[in-house]
Protein backbone atom coordinates (compact mmCIF):
# COMPACT_ATOMS: atom_id res chain seq x y z
CA UNK A 1 0.00 0.00 0.00
CA UNK A 2 1.35 3.59 -0.88
CA UNK A 3 2.13 5.89 1.99
CA UNK A 4 -1.58 7.33 1.15
CA UNK A 5 -2.56 5.01 3.73
CA UNK A 6 -0.64 5.94 6.57
CA UNK A 7 -1.87 9.64 5.56
CA UNK A 8 -5.51 8.33 6.20
CA UNK A 9 -4.95 6.67 8.98
CA UNK A 10 -3.06 8.91 10.67
CA UNK A 11 -5.69 11.59 9.69
CA UNK A 12 -8.28 9.90 10.90
CA UNK A 13 -6.39 9.04 14.47
CA UNK A 14 -5.58 12.89 14.97
CA UNK A 15 -9.17 13.86 13.94
CA UNK A 16 -10.56 14.24 17.71
CA UNK A 17 -7.66 15.78 19.42
CA UNK A 18 -7.14 18.29 16.28
CA UNK A 19 -10.50 18.77 16.22
CA UNK A 20 -10.79 19.81 19.66
CA UNK A 21 -8.18 21.65 19.42
CA UNK A 22 -9.38 23.79 16.73
CA UNK A 23 -13.38 23.90 17.53
CA UNK A 24 -13.84 22.76 21.05
CA UNK A 25 -12.65 25.79 22.29
CA UNK A 26 -13.95 27.89 20.50
CA UNK A 27 -10.66 28.28 18.13
CA UNK A 28 -13.21 28.53 14.86
CA UNK A 29 -14.86 32.23 16.22
CA UNK A 30 -11.16 33.20 16.75
CA UNK A 31 -9.70 32.51 13.95
CA UNK A 32 -12.54 33.87 11.40
CA UNK A 33 -12.19 37.10 13.45
CA UNK A 34 -8.10 36.99 12.61
CA UNK A 35 -8.71 36.23 8.87
CA UNK A 36 -10.47 39.90 8.94
CA UNK A 37 -7.88 41.37 10.63
CA UNK A 38 -4.84 39.98 10.67
CA UNK A 39 -2.81 39.76 7.25
CA UNK A 40 -2.81 36.75 5.57
CA UNK A 41 0.77 34.77 4.31
CA UNK A 42 0.53 36.03 0.89
CA UNK A 43 -0.06 33.05 -1.45
CA UNK A 44 0.02 32.37 -5.13
CA UNK A 45 -2.75 33.72 -6.26
CA UNK A 46 -4.90 30.77 -8.10
CA UNK A 47 -7.06 31.09 -10.60
CA UNK A 48 -10.23 29.20 -11.07
CA UNK A 49 -9.16 27.32 -14.19
CA UNK A 50 -6.03 26.43 -11.79
CA UNK A 51 -8.34 25.01 -9.39
CA UNK A 52 -10.91 23.33 -11.24
CA UNK A 53 -7.66 21.41 -13.26
CA UNK A 54 -6.55 20.95 -10.18
CA UNK A 55 -9.89 19.35 -8.79
CA UNK A 56 -9.51 17.31 -12.40
CA UNK A 57 -6.48 15.79 -11.80
CA UNK A 58 -7.98 14.76 -8.72
CA UNK A 59 -10.58 13.03 -10.02
CA UNK A 60 -8.74 11.89 -13.03
CA UNK A 61 -7.05 9.96 -10.54
CA UNK A 62 -10.44 8.62 -9.11
CA UNK A 63 -11.65 7.78 -11.90
CA UNK A 64 -8.85 6.03 -13.19
CA UNK A 65 -8.84 3.99 -9.78
CA UNK A 66 -12.20 2.59 -10.96
CA UNK A 67 -12.01 1.98 -13.93
CA UNK A 68 -9.23 -0.34 -13.41
CA UNK A 69 -10.66 -2.00 -10.66
CA UNK A 70 -14.44 -2.30 -10.31
CA UNK A 71 -14.64 -5.03 -12.65
CA UNK A 72 -12.29 -6.99 -11.35
CA UNK A 73 -13.84 -7.93 -8.18
CA UNK A 74 -17.44 -9.85 -7.83
CA UNK A 75 -19.73 -10.06 -4.87
CA UNK A 76 -18.07 -13.11 -3.45
CA UNK A 77 -14.51 -11.06 -3.68
CA UNK A 78 -16.07 -8.70 -1.04
CA UNK A 79 -17.97 -11.26 0.80
CA UNK A 80 -14.83 -12.86 1.55
CA UNK A 81 -12.58 -9.67 2.27
CA UNK A 82 -11.43 -9.10 5.48
CA UNK A 83 -13.77 -5.75 5.72
CA UNK A 84 -16.57 -6.71 4.64
CA UNK A 85 -16.81 -10.45 5.82
CA UNK A 86 -18.76 -8.97 8.89
CA UNK A 87 -21.61 -7.57 7.24
CA UNK A 88 -25.36 -8.71 6.21
CA UNK A 89 -26.78 -9.74 3.44
CA UNK A 90 -28.48 -6.24 3.28
CA UNK A 91 -24.95 -4.49 2.89
CA UNK A 92 -22.99 -7.18 1.18
CA UNK A 93 -26.10 -7.67 -1.43
CA UNK A 94 -25.22 -4.23 -2.77
CA UNK A 95 -21.54 -3.63 -2.51
CA UNK A 96 -21.12 -4.26 -6.32
CA UNK A 97 -23.70 -1.83 -7.75
CA UNK A 98 -22.63 1.03 -4.90
CA UNK A 99 -18.57 0.89 -6.11
CA UNK A 100 -19.93 0.92 -9.52
CA UNK A 101 -22.86 4.13 -8.77
CA UNK A 102 -18.89 5.52 -7.17
CA UNK A 103 -17.27 4.51 -10.56
CA UNK A 104 -19.77 6.47 -12.39
CA UNK A 105 -20.22 9.39 -10.34
CA UNK A 106 -15.74 10.28 -10.47
CA UNK A 107 -16.02 9.81 -14.28
CA UNK A 108 -19.36 12.24 -14.32
CA UNK A 109 -17.27 14.66 -12.36
CA UNK A 110 -14.03 14.41 -14.90
CA UNK A 111 -16.35 14.88 -17.51
CA UNK A 112 -18.19 17.98 -16.08
CA UNK A 113 -14.75 19.42 -14.87
CA UNK A 114 -13.51 19.16 -18.35
CA UNK A 115 -16.45 20.79 -19.96
CA UNK A 116 -16.42 23.39 -17.78
CA UNK A 117 -12.76 23.69 -17.80
CA UNK A 118 -13.24 23.75 -21.96
CA UNK A 119 -16.42 26.54 -21.80
CA UNK A 120 -13.84 29.01 -19.56
CA UNK A 121 -11.13 29.33 -22.06
CA UNK A 122 -8.56 26.76 -20.28
CA UNK A 123 -7.01 23.55 -21.28
CA UNK A 124 -7.98 20.50 -19.14
CA UNK A 125 -4.83 18.83 -17.60
CA UNK A 126 -4.32 15.15 -19.05
CA UNK A 127 -4.69 12.17 -17.01
CA UNK A 128 -1.16 10.80 -15.81
CA UNK A 129 0.08 7.23 -16.08
CA UNK A 130 -1.03 5.76 -12.24
CA UNK A 131 0.46 2.62 -9.87
CA UNK A 132 -2.20 2.38 -6.88
CA UNK A 133 -0.37 -0.93 -5.99
CA UNK A 134 -3.86 -2.67 -5.29
CA UNK A 135 -3.26 -6.41 -4.94
CA UNK A 136 -6.48 -7.29 -3.67
CA UNK A 137 -10.22 -6.46 -2.42
CA UNK A 138 -8.49 -5.73 0.41
CA UNK A 139 -6.24 -2.72 -0.84
CA UNK A 140 -8.51 -1.93 -2.97
CA UNK A 141 -11.15 -0.73 -0.40
CA UNK A 142 -8.55 0.48 1.46
CA UNK A 143 -7.46 2.90 -1.08
CA UNK A 144 -10.52 3.60 -2.23
CA UNK A 145 -11.53 4.58 1.40
CA UNK A 146 -8.01 6.70 1.60
CA UNK A 147 -8.79 8.18 -2.46
CA UNK A 148 -12.38 9.83 -1.23
CA UNK A 149 -11.38 11.14 2.30
CA UNK A 150 -8.89 13.02 0.56
CA UNK A 151 -11.16 13.94 -1.80
CA UNK A 152 -12.86 15.66 0.41
CA UNK A 153 -10.07 17.52 2.14
CA UNK A 154 -9.27 18.75 -1.07
CA UNK A 155 -12.53 20.35 -2.49
CA UNK A 156 -12.76 21.62 1.60
CA UNK A 157 -9.50 23.40 0.87
CA UNK A 158 -10.21 24.95 -2.45
CA UNK A 159 -13.79 26.28 -2.30
CA UNK A 160 -12.90 29.58 -0.17
CA UNK A 161 -10.38 30.12 -3.19
CA UNK A 162 -12.98 29.88 -6.00
CA UNK A 163 -14.20 33.16 -6.80
CA UNK A 164 -17.10 32.36 -9.85
CA UNK A 165 -20.51 31.79 -7.86
CA UNK A 166 -21.05 28.92 -9.90
CA UNK A 167 -18.33 27.34 -9.82
CA UNK A 168 -18.09 27.38 -6.14
CA UNK A 169 -21.46 25.99 -6.04
CA UNK A 170 -20.82 23.00 -8.04
CA UNK A 171 -17.32 22.30 -6.47
CA UNK A 172 -19.49 22.53 -3.41
CA UNK A 173 -21.89 19.96 -4.50
CA UNK A 174 -19.14 17.35 -5.52
CA UNK A 175 -17.63 17.67 -2.03
CA UNK A 176 -20.51 16.51 -0.24
CA UNK A 177 -20.78 13.43 -2.99
CA UNK A 178 -17.27 12.85 -2.23
CA UNK A 179 -18.44 12.81 1.47
CA UNK A 180 -20.67 10.62 0.67
CA UNK A 181 -18.43 7.86 -0.85
CA UNK A 182 -16.04 8.28 2.18
CA UNK A 183 -18.68 8.13 3.95
CA UNK A 184 -19.58 4.91 3.22
CA UNK A 185 -16.16 3.77 2.13
CA UNK A 186 -15.29 4.06 5.48
CA UNK A 187 -18.07 1.98 6.80
CA UNK A 188 -16.80 -0.59 4.36
CA UNK A 189 -13.48 -0.97 6.03
CA UNK A 190 -14.86 -0.78 9.70
CA UNK A 191 -13.38 2.64 10.80
CA UNK A 192 -16.28 5.39 11.68
CA UNK A 193 -18.07 7.10 8.83
CA UNK A 194 -17.92 10.89 10.23
CA UNK A 195 -15.12 10.95 12.20
CA UNK A 196 -15.05 14.34 13.50
CA UNK A 197 -17.65 16.89 13.41
CA UNK A 198 -15.35 19.05 10.89
CA UNK A 199 -13.81 17.97 8.39
CA UNK A 200 -10.43 18.62 7.43
CA UNK A 201 -9.53 21.09 4.97
CA UNK A 202 -5.89 20.47 3.29
CA UNK A 203 -3.65 22.74 0.84
CA UNK A 204 -3.06 22.23 -2.55
CA UNK A 205 0.37 21.42 -2.11
CA UNK A 206 -0.45 18.67 0.60
CA UNK A 207 -3.26 17.37 -1.28
CA UNK A 208 -1.12 16.72 -4.59
CA UNK A 209 2.08 15.33 -2.66
CA UNK A 210 -0.24 12.93 -1.06
CA UNK A 211 -1.92 11.69 -4.95
CA UNK A 212 1.62 11.69 -6.14
CA UNK A 213 2.43 8.85 -4.46
CA UNK A 214 0.07 6.72 -7.18
CA UNK A 215 1.49 8.77 -10.07
CA UNK A 216 4.36 7.29 -12.29
CA UNK A 217 4.40 9.77 -14.71
CA UNK A 218 2.25 12.70 -16.48
CA UNK A 219 2.21 13.94 -20.02
CA UNK A 220 4.72 16.70 -20.60
CA UNK A 221 3.43 20.13 -21.88
CA UNK A 222 3.94 20.65 -25.40
CA UNK A 223 4.84 17.00 -26.66
CA UNK A 224 5.10 16.43 -30.08
CA UNK A 225 5.58 19.78 -31.33
CA UNK A 226 8.65 18.81 -33.39
CA UNK A 227 7.92 15.07 -34.56
CA UNK A 228 11.46 14.90 -35.37
CA UNK A 229 12.62 16.00 -31.97
CA UNK A 230 13.92 14.30 -29.15
CA UNK A 231 11.33 12.68 -26.54
CA UNK A 232 11.10 14.59 -23.77
CA UNK A 233 10.95 12.88 -20.00
CA UNK A 234 10.77 14.00 -16.54
CA UNK A 235 9.02 16.80 -17.44
CA UNK A 236 5.51 17.46 -16.60
CA UNK A 237 3.56 20.80 -17.44
CA UNK A 238 2.63 22.05 -13.96
CA UNK A 239 3.78 21.23 -10.19
CA UNK A 240 3.06 22.42 -7.35
CA UNK A 241 5.27 22.06 -4.49
CA UNK A 242 6.01 23.25 -0.43
CA UNK A 243 9.16 22.76 -1.12
CA UNK A 244 11.97 25.50 -1.91
CA UNK A 245 13.84 23.73 -4.73
CA UNK A 246 12.75 21.08 -7.49
CA UNK A 247 15.65 18.25 -8.42
CA UNK A 248 14.41 17.12 -12.20
CA UNK A 249 15.84 13.96 -13.87
CA UNK A 250 15.56 14.58 -17.55
CA UNK A 251 17.71 10.96 -18.30
CA UNK A 252 15.05 9.05 -19.98
CA UNK A 253 14.54 11.82 -22.65
CA UNK A 254 16.18 10.32 -26.09
CA UNK A 255 16.36 11.15 -29.69
CA UNK A 256 14.31 9.63 -32.26
CA UNK A 257 17.20 8.23 -33.72
CA UNK A 258 18.48 6.88 -31.01
CA UNK A 259 21.67 9.38 -30.84
CA UNK A 260 22.73 11.58 -27.81
CA UNK A 261 20.74 14.44 -26.68
CA UNK A 262 21.87 17.67 -25.25
CA UNK A 263 19.94 19.76 -22.30
CA UNK A 264 19.29 22.97 -21.46
CA UNK A 265 17.23 24.56 -19.27
CA UNK A 266 16.30 27.97 -18.53
CA UNK A 267 13.62 30.75 -16.61
CA UNK A 268 10.94 32.09 -18.55
CA UNK A 269 9.42 34.09 -16.15
CA UNK A 270 8.71 34.52 -12.48
CA UNK A 271 10.72 35.49 -9.60
CA UNK A 272 14.25 35.31 -9.40
CA UNK A 273 15.31 31.90 -9.07
CA UNK A 274 18.86 30.00 -9.14
CA UNK A 275 19.42 27.22 -11.74
CA UNK A 276 22.38 24.89 -11.32
CA UNK A 277 23.50 21.90 -13.41
CA UNK A 278 21.49 24.16 -16.11
CA UNK A 279 22.83 21.75 -19.10
CA UNK A 280 22.93 18.46 -18.23
CA UNK A 281 20.08 15.97 -17.49
CA UNK A 282 19.37 16.59 -13.85
CA UNK A 283 19.34 20.61 -13.04
CA UNK A 284 18.31 21.68 -9.83
CA UNK A 285 16.29 24.80 -9.68
CA UNK A 286 16.20 26.92 -6.46
CA UNK A 287 13.35 29.43 -5.77
CA UNK A 288 15.26 32.01 -4.36
CA UNK A 289 12.10 34.79 -4.95
CA UNK A 290 10.06 32.78 -2.20
CA UNK A 291 6.51 31.46 -2.81
CA UNK A 292 5.52 32.40 -6.30
CA UNK A 293 4.79 31.01 -9.74
CA UNK A 294 7.53 30.28 -12.03
CA UNK A 295 8.12 28.95 -15.50
CA UNK A 296 11.37 27.30 -16.96
CA UNK A 297 11.60 25.74 -20.13
CA UNK A 298 13.71 22.89 -21.41
CA UNK A 299 15.66 22.52 -24.84
CA UNK A 300 16.53 19.37 -25.70
CA UNK A 301 18.85 18.63 -28.88
CA UNK A 302 19.80 15.57 -30.46
CA UNK A 303 23.00 15.10 -32.50
CA UNK A 304 21.35 16.08 -35.67
CA UNK A 305 20.18 19.58 -34.50
CA UNK A 306 16.63 18.09 -33.98
CA UNK A 307 14.94 20.47 -31.27
CA UNK A 308 12.00 19.77 -28.39
CA UNK A 309 10.83 22.33 -26.56
CA UNK A 310 8.69 22.19 -22.98
CA UNK A 311 7.81 23.80 -20.20
CA UNK A 312 6.52 23.48 -16.98
CA UNK A 313 4.98 25.63 -14.52
CA UNK A 314 6.12 25.15 -10.88
CA UNK A 315 3.67 26.75 -8.38
CA UNK A 316 6.11 27.11 -4.85
CA UNK A 317 3.39 27.67 -2.09
CA UNK B 1 -42.81 29.34 10.00
CA UNK B 2 -41.53 32.65 10.51
CA UNK B 3 -38.22 34.02 8.11
CA UNK B 4 -34.98 33.55 9.76
CA UNK B 5 -33.34 36.33 8.09
CA UNK B 6 -34.64 39.68 8.02
CA UNK B 7 -33.36 41.73 5.55
CA UNK B 8 -32.98 38.72 2.81
CA UNK B 9 -33.93 39.57 -0.49
CA UNK B 10 -34.00 36.17 -1.96
CA UNK B 11 -34.97 35.40 -5.17
CA UNK B 12 -35.96 31.74 -6.06
CA UNK B 13 -33.88 31.56 -9.08
CA UNK B 14 -31.81 28.39 -7.83
CA UNK B 15 -32.45 24.66 -8.64
CA UNK B 16 -35.71 23.01 -6.94
CA UNK B 17 -35.08 19.44 -6.63
CA UNK B 18 -37.12 18.53 -10.04
CA UNK B 19 -35.13 21.46 -11.99
CA UNK B 20 -31.98 19.79 -10.60
CA UNK B 21 -32.28 16.26 -11.77
CA UNK B 22 -33.05 17.60 -14.83
CA UNK B 23 -29.76 20.01 -14.72
CA UNK B 24 -27.55 16.71 -13.26
CA UNK B 25 -29.14 14.80 -16.90
CA UNK B 26 -28.05 17.67 -18.38
CA UNK B 27 -24.11 17.32 -17.11
CA UNK B 28 -24.00 14.00 -17.55
CA UNK B 29 -25.01 14.48 -21.39
CA UNK B 30 -21.36 16.73 -20.61
CA UNK B 31 -22.85 20.16 -19.90
CA UNK B 32 -20.65 22.54 -18.48
CA UNK B 33 -20.74 22.66 -14.04
CA UNK B 34 -21.97 26.22 -14.24
CA UNK B 35 -25.01 25.16 -16.45
CA UNK B 36 -26.07 23.40 -13.01
CA UNK B 37 -26.30 26.99 -11.39
CA UNK B 38 -29.28 28.92 -13.95
CA UNK B 39 -29.17 32.53 -14.35
CA UNK B 40 -28.28 32.55 -10.80
CA UNK B 41 -28.81 35.77 -9.06
CA UNK B 42 -27.02 35.84 -5.99
CA UNK B 43 -29.35 37.87 -3.02
CA UNK B 44 -28.07 40.41 -0.77
CA UNK B 45 -27.46 38.40 2.21
CA UNK B 46 -24.78 38.83 4.85
CA UNK B 47 -22.41 36.70 6.55
CA UNK B 48 -24.06 36.86 9.59
CA UNK B 49 -27.40 36.11 8.02
CA UNK B 50 -26.20 33.10 6.61
CA UNK B 51 -24.33 32.30 9.58
CA UNK B 52 -27.96 32.48 11.41
CA UNK B 53 -29.85 30.52 8.78
CA UNK B 54 -27.35 27.51 9.35
CA UNK B 55 -28.00 27.66 13.36
CA UNK B 56 -31.22 27.70 12.60
CA UNK B 57 -30.82 24.27 10.64
CA UNK B 58 -28.20 22.93 13.27
CA UNK B 59 -30.40 23.74 15.94
CA UNK B 60 -33.51 22.11 14.36
CA UNK B 61 -30.91 18.68 14.35
CA UNK B 62 -29.62 19.21 17.23
CA UNK B 63 -32.58 19.13 19.09
CA UNK B 64 -33.89 16.24 16.87
CA UNK B 65 -31.03 14.01 17.80
CA UNK B 66 -30.77 15.14 21.53
CA UNK B 67 -34.45 14.62 22.59
CA UNK B 68 -34.99 11.67 20.10
CA UNK B 69 -31.84 9.74 21.99
CA UNK B 70 -33.12 10.23 25.30
CA UNK B 71 -36.92 9.29 23.82
CA UNK B 72 -35.51 5.68 22.33
CA UNK B 73 -33.54 3.08 23.62
CA UNK B 74 -30.51 1.00 22.00
CA UNK B 75 -33.07 -1.96 22.08
CA UNK B 76 -35.36 0.16 20.29
CA UNK B 77 -33.31 0.45 17.93
CA UNK B 78 -32.67 -3.51 17.37
CA UNK B 79 -36.30 -4.19 17.90
CA UNK B 80 -37.02 -1.41 14.46
CA UNK B 81 -38.32 -2.69 11.32
CA UNK B 82 -35.72 -1.27 9.90
CA UNK B 83 -33.82 -3.83 11.15
CA UNK B 84 -36.11 -6.66 11.15
CA UNK B 85 -38.31 -5.55 8.12
CA UNK B 86 -36.16 -7.48 5.68
CA UNK B 87 -35.03 -10.44 8.36
CA UNK B 88 -33.26 -10.10 11.41
CA UNK B 89 -30.87 -7.44 11.99
CA UNK B 90 -27.47 -9.73 11.69
CA UNK B 91 -28.87 -10.71 8.34
CA UNK B 92 -29.72 -7.45 6.92
CA UNK B 93 -26.77 -5.44 8.17
CA UNK B 94 -24.82 -7.83 10.29
CA UNK B 95 -23.83 -7.24 13.49
CA UNK B 96 -20.73 -5.22 13.05
CA UNK B 97 -23.01 -2.58 10.88
CA UNK B 98 -26.39 -2.61 13.50
CA UNK B 99 -24.46 -3.28 17.00
CA UNK B 100 -23.00 0.37 16.01
CA UNK B 101 -26.06 2.20 15.14
CA UNK B 102 -26.90 3.71 18.69
CA UNK B 103 -23.46 5.12 19.39
CA UNK B 104 -23.13 6.30 15.81
CA UNK B 105 -26.68 8.22 16.22
CA UNK B 106 -25.08 9.16 19.28
CA UNK B 107 -21.92 10.79 17.72
CA UNK B 108 -24.16 12.38 15.39
CA UNK B 109 -26.22 14.13 17.89
CA UNK B 110 -22.57 15.42 19.33
CA UNK B 111 -21.83 16.47 15.91
CA UNK B 112 -25.36 18.92 15.74
CA UNK B 113 -24.27 20.11 19.10
CA UNK B 114 -20.75 20.96 18.11
CA UNK B 115 -21.84 22.73 14.85
CA UNK B 116 -24.51 24.69 16.96
CA UNK B 117 -21.81 25.69 19.68
CA UNK B 118 -19.74 27.11 16.84
CA UNK B 119 -21.94 28.50 14.78
CA UNK B 120 -22.98 31.17 18.31
CA UNK B 121 -19.64 31.61 19.30
CA UNK B 122 -18.77 32.93 15.64
CA UNK B 123 -22.05 34.57 15.18
CA UNK B 124 -21.47 36.04 18.43
CA UNK B 125 -17.69 37.44 17.53
CA UNK B 126 -18.72 39.03 14.30
CA UNK B 127 -20.83 41.31 16.57
CA UNK B 128 -24.08 38.86 15.48
CA UNK B 129 -27.18 38.01 18.17
CA UNK B 130 -27.43 34.05 17.28
CA UNK B 131 -31.20 33.31 16.76
CA UNK B 132 -32.74 31.44 19.73
CA UNK B 133 -34.26 28.26 19.16
CA UNK B 134 -37.48 27.30 18.26
CA UNK B 135 -39.99 24.56 19.72
CA UNK B 136 -39.97 21.78 17.51
CA UNK B 137 -41.95 18.68 16.44
CA UNK B 138 -40.78 16.02 14.28
CA UNK B 139 -43.43 14.12 13.73
CA UNK B 140 -42.13 10.20 14.37
CA UNK B 141 -43.51 7.34 16.56
CA UNK B 142 -40.95 4.98 16.56
CA UNK B 143 -37.42 4.38 15.51
CA UNK B 144 -38.51 3.66 12.31
CA UNK B 145 -39.97 6.94 11.48
CA UNK B 146 -36.91 8.60 13.66
CA UNK B 147 -34.45 7.39 11.57
CA UNK B 148 -36.87 8.08 8.42
CA UNK B 149 -36.64 11.99 9.37
CA UNK B 150 -32.81 11.86 10.38
CA UNK B 151 -32.02 10.93 6.76
CA UNK B 152 -34.54 14.34 5.27
CA UNK B 153 -33.08 16.40 7.77
CA UNK B 154 -29.36 15.52 7.16
CA UNK B 155 -29.58 15.61 3.26
CA UNK B 156 -31.63 18.90 3.80
CA UNK B 157 -28.98 20.64 5.69
CA UNK B 158 -26.65 19.14 2.62
CA UNK B 159 -28.55 20.76 0.42
CA UNK B 160 -28.51 24.24 2.28
CA UNK B 161 -25.44 24.05 2.71
CA UNK B 162 -23.90 23.60 -0.70
CA UNK B 163 -26.37 26.39 -1.48
CA UNK B 164 -25.00 28.77 0.51
CA UNK B 165 -21.35 28.87 -0.20
CA UNK B 166 -22.16 31.11 -2.93
CA UNK B 167 -23.31 33.67 -0.66
CA UNK B 168 -20.47 33.27 2.21
CA UNK B 169 -18.22 36.29 1.41
CA UNK B 170 -14.97 35.81 4.41
CA UNK B 171 -13.09 33.05 3.30
CA UNK B 172 -12.47 31.11 6.30
CA UNK B 173 -16.70 31.14 6.92
CA UNK B 174 -16.72 29.65 3.44
CA UNK B 175 -14.27 26.92 4.68
CA UNK B 176 -16.11 26.36 7.94
CA UNK B 177 -19.43 25.73 6.07
CA UNK B 178 -17.73 23.38 3.86
CA UNK B 179 -16.26 21.32 6.71
CA UNK B 180 -19.46 20.85 7.68
CA UNK B 181 -21.57 20.28 4.62
CA UNK B 182 -19.22 17.43 3.95
CA UNK B 183 -20.02 15.85 7.52
CA UNK B 184 -23.62 16.40 7.09
CA UNK B 185 -22.88 14.38 4.20
CA UNK B 186 -21.77 12.13 5.73
CA UNK B 187 -24.49 11.79 8.03
CA UNK B 188 -26.62 11.45 5.34
CA UNK B 189 -25.11 8.62 3.42
CA UNK B 190 -24.96 6.58 6.82
CA UNK B 191 -28.85 7.15 7.34
CA UNK B 192 -29.68 6.38 3.88
CA UNK B 193 -27.75 3.14 3.98
CA UNK B 194 -28.80 2.26 7.43
CA UNK B 195 -32.57 2.85 5.80
CA UNK B 196 -31.57 0.85 3.21
CA UNK B 197 -31.10 3.72 0.08
CA UNK B 198 -28.74 4.00 -1.95
CA UNK B 199 -25.65 6.66 0.40
CA UNK B 200 -24.81 8.69 -2.91
CA UNK B 201 -27.82 9.14 -5.01
CA UNK B 202 -26.37 10.99 -8.00
CA UNK B 203 -23.17 12.38 -8.71
CA UNK B 204 -23.73 16.47 -7.91
CA UNK B 205 -25.57 17.10 -4.12
CA UNK B 206 -28.59 19.10 -5.18
CA UNK B 207 -27.93 23.02 -3.87
CA UNK B 208 -31.15 24.49 -2.38
CA UNK B 209 -31.95 28.28 -2.05
CA UNK B 210 -32.22 29.74 1.70
CA UNK B 211 -36.28 30.23 0.94
CA UNK B 212 -36.86 26.37 -0.25
CA UNK B 213 -34.73 24.98 3.29
CA UNK B 214 -36.92 27.53 5.00
CA UNK B 215 -40.10 25.98 4.02
CA UNK B 216 -38.78 22.87 4.20
CA UNK B 217 -37.35 23.46 7.62
CA UNK B 218 -40.59 24.82 8.93
CA UNK B 219 -42.87 21.97 8.73
CA UNK B 220 -40.92 21.16 11.90
CA UNK B 221 -41.22 23.65 13.70
CA UNK B 222 -44.21 24.69 15.85
CA UNK B 223 -43.13 28.36 16.66
CA UNK B 224 -40.27 30.26 17.38
CA UNK B 225 -39.63 33.43 19.50
CA UNK B 226 -40.67 36.78 18.29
Amino acid sequence: MKQLMTEANASRRSFFTKSAALFGAGALAAKIVNAQTVPQTPTPAQTDLDILNYALSLENLEAAFYNQYVGKYSASDYAGSVFTSVFGTKINGNIVSYIAAIRDHENTHVAALKSTINSLGGTPVAPCVYNFGVNNVNDFLMTAMALENTGVMAYDGAIAMITNLDVRQAAATIATVEARHASYLNVLNGALPFPSPFDTPKSKADVLAIAGQFISSCPVASSATNPAGPNIAGLRSAITTPEAQVQFDFSQSAATNGGAVSFVFSQVSGPTAAITSARTSNPQVFFLGGKGTYVFQLVVTDALGNVQTARTTITYM
Amino acid sequence: MQRETPGATEHPTQETPSASLRANAAIVAGAALIATTLNAQTPVVSDLDVLNYALTLERLEANFYTEGLKRFSPTDFSNGAFATNLGNQSELFGDSVSGDVYSYLLLIRDHEQTHVRTLIRTIQSLGGTPKPACTYNFKYNNVDDFLMVGKVLEDTGVTAYDGAVRLIKNPAILTAAATIATVEARHAAYLRLITGDIPFPAAFDTANTMTTVLAAAGGFITSCPA
